[in-house]
């Protein structure tokens, strides 16, 4: 019994960060533009494409650092994808129904598909882990893939980096002020337009890094940008949308629940995920926590 | 000096403002009486272009603002203190004033936060405090606190009164009028409370449902009970 529980503590860690990885740069825009992007699997798919094509064309780029590196570029390119998005669709998206922002970021999760498509072809592709995390190591008596616990530890880095930077930094507070009252922020001289983009590109960086970063051990396929979207929406709205320590308690939550109820009740693998975020919606509809923070 | 030509405003198909016209010279001080709804705080949200559609020329020193977003006006040096104050509850009374400092230029540098505690002595002891801990008396003094801050060269007050205690708004009538005095800031203020705003400024409008009913000094509005019994309710 006790031998099971490490093991599928892991496998729901593993889940729960790649999921928050999917799930935080959705949240970050919600939770300051108030527009739920469609689309933001969509970019974590291109993300992954890109660092696909970097890794097989360019010689040498077989070693975690280069693994790093071009999951860094792959966030540098979406990021800059973001920027285009911004100005072409999200800043038309104020002030109008959010109907409007549900088509529009849904033609923009189309058009990702089509791009996919007609760049890389409908085929599966896949890569591997580089080098340094092909194997695996012993963590006590277990044996775990150390892409696993890469995958573990680049969620908890990128969340503790997005937990400083909106509590610990003049930015953060600015980036907060603008997300709880944008008119009185700009009547005290800030340029709330610009701000607005700065999360837009940071939340689209954060897709092209979850993108680049979770690449190996994934079929790359076009449907690719729907696989983790329905786990991070279920993550962003159970940890209370838009706030980022919300989705990275509730990725954790949903994870390891998912992952034990798996391992127990095998008839119904996966379902738990959906009967947690039903159960904690239905007693706590506004999330774990709630407001951007 | 700040200049509107013959203004109208409208919140969607109303029209709220009816061709307001008004000069504030530099350092000037000008009072907006009037009864509730007549647009006072749609007047002065029309200056910074935060809120109503305005159609003519709002103008500083002969520039047309018509076509500036709310925050490069205020770095031009307008700054507007709600009327629902909108304290950043989140943030302390500090970090509250410390967030104008985005209005200011390297001509027009802000006023540091200690500077401005200096000016509002109340204020000081509760710096550290964060907004959604202040009661409405605090977060009004935390609100003109923080809109002085950026050393604006048109203040635009709404109701700064509202709410507080006469020994608080006797203080913030101090402290306006020593601001005047040392920056020849000038003050755009509405207000119901007639006796706070004859001794901030030299000069008042009265709004009628949109339209400027007098206009002139408080020596001829005392002149004229007429005009204070027909639009000010005491
Ligand atoms: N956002 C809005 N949308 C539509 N109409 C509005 C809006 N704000 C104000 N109004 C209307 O515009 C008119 C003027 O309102 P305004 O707030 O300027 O009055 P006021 O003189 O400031 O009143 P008070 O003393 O109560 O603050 C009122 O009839 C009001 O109902
Ligand atoms: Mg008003």
């Amino acid at each position: 019994m006790l031998s099971e529980v490490l093991p599928t503590a892991l496998n729901g860690l593993v889940w729960a960060m790649s999921v928050f990885l999917v799930a935080s740069g959705l949240t970050l825009i919600f939770g300051i533009l108030h527009i739920l992007n469609f689309s933001h699997g969509g970019f974590v798919m291109i993300g992954a494409y890109l660092a696909f094509t970097v890794t097989n064309r360019v010689p040498g780029t077989a070693s975690v650092a280069a693994f790093l590196g071009i999951a860094v570029a792959c966030a540098v390119a979406v990021g800059a994808m973001g920027l285009v998005v911004d100005r072409v669709v999200f800043r038309r998206l104020k002030g109008v129904d959010d109907s409007y922002s549900l088509v529009a970021t849904y033609a923009l999760l189309l058009l990702c598909e089509g791009a996919v498509k007609s760049g890389w072809g409908g085929n599966f592709l896949s890569m591997s882990p580089p080098e340094g995390l092909g194997g695996a190591l012993f963590v006590g008596d277990l044996f775990v893939p150390s892409y696993a616990l890469f995958v573990i530890a680049a969620g908890v880095a990128v969340y503790l980096a997005l937990d400083l930077w909106l509590h610990r930094t003049a930015s953060g507070r600015i980036l907060k002020s603008v997300a709880l009252d944008p008119w009185m922020a700009s009547l005290l001289g800030i340029n709330v337009t610009a701000i607005f983009t700065v999360a837009v590109v940071a939340g689209f960086a954060l897709a092209g890094l979850a993108g680049g970063l979770l690449a190996p051990n994934q079929s790359l396929s076009p449907a690719l940008g729907g696989t983790y979207i329905i786990q991070a929406f279920g993550v962003i709205i159970v940890g209370g949308i838009g706030n980022v320590r919300g989705a990275f308690l509730a990725a954790v939550l949903l994870g390891l629940v998912d992952a034990f109820g798996t391992v127990y009740v095998p008839e119904f693998p996966g379902i738990f995920f959906f009967v947690a975020v039903a159960v904690i919606i239905l007693f706590r509809p506004q999330g774990l926590l709630s407001g951007i923070r | 000096m700040l200049e509107l030509s013959g203004i109208n405003a409208f919140y969607g198909q109303s029209h709220v403002l009816h061709d307001i016209s008004l000069r504030l010279a530099d350092g000037a001080g000008v009072a907006v009486v009037g009864l509730n709804g007549m647009g006072k705080s749609t007047l002065l949200k029309s200056i910074m272009g935060a809120g109503p559609t305005v159609r003519g020329p709002v103008r500083l020193d002969g520039q047309d603002l018509d076509r500036l977003a709310p925050h490069r006006r205020a770095r031009l040096g307008l700054a507007l203190v709600p009327e629902d104050r909108r304290i950043y509850p989140h943030l302390t009374v500090a970090e509250n004033l410390a967030l104008a400092g985005h209005a200011g230029t390297a001509a027009r540098p802000p006023y540091t936060v200690e500077e401005v505690l200096a000016f509002f002595p109340l204020l000081r002891r509760l710096a550290g405090r964060k907004g959604f801990q202040l009661s409405g008396g605090e977060q009004q003094l935390a609100a003109v606190a923080r809109a002085v801050l950026a050393r604006p060269r048109f203040l635009l007050l709404d109701e700064p009164t509202e709410g507080l205690a006469p020994l608080i708004v006797d203080a913030m009538g101090t402290e306006i009028r020593a601001l005047r005095a040392r920056d020849g800031m000038g003050l755009l203020l509405a207000e119901q409370n007639v006796e706070f705003a004859r001794a901030c400024t030299e000069h008042v409008l009265v709004l009628n449902v949109g339209s400027i009913a007098f206009s002139g000094s408080w020596a001829a509005f005392d002149a004229d009970p007429a005009i204070r019994d027909r639009h000010l309710s005491l």
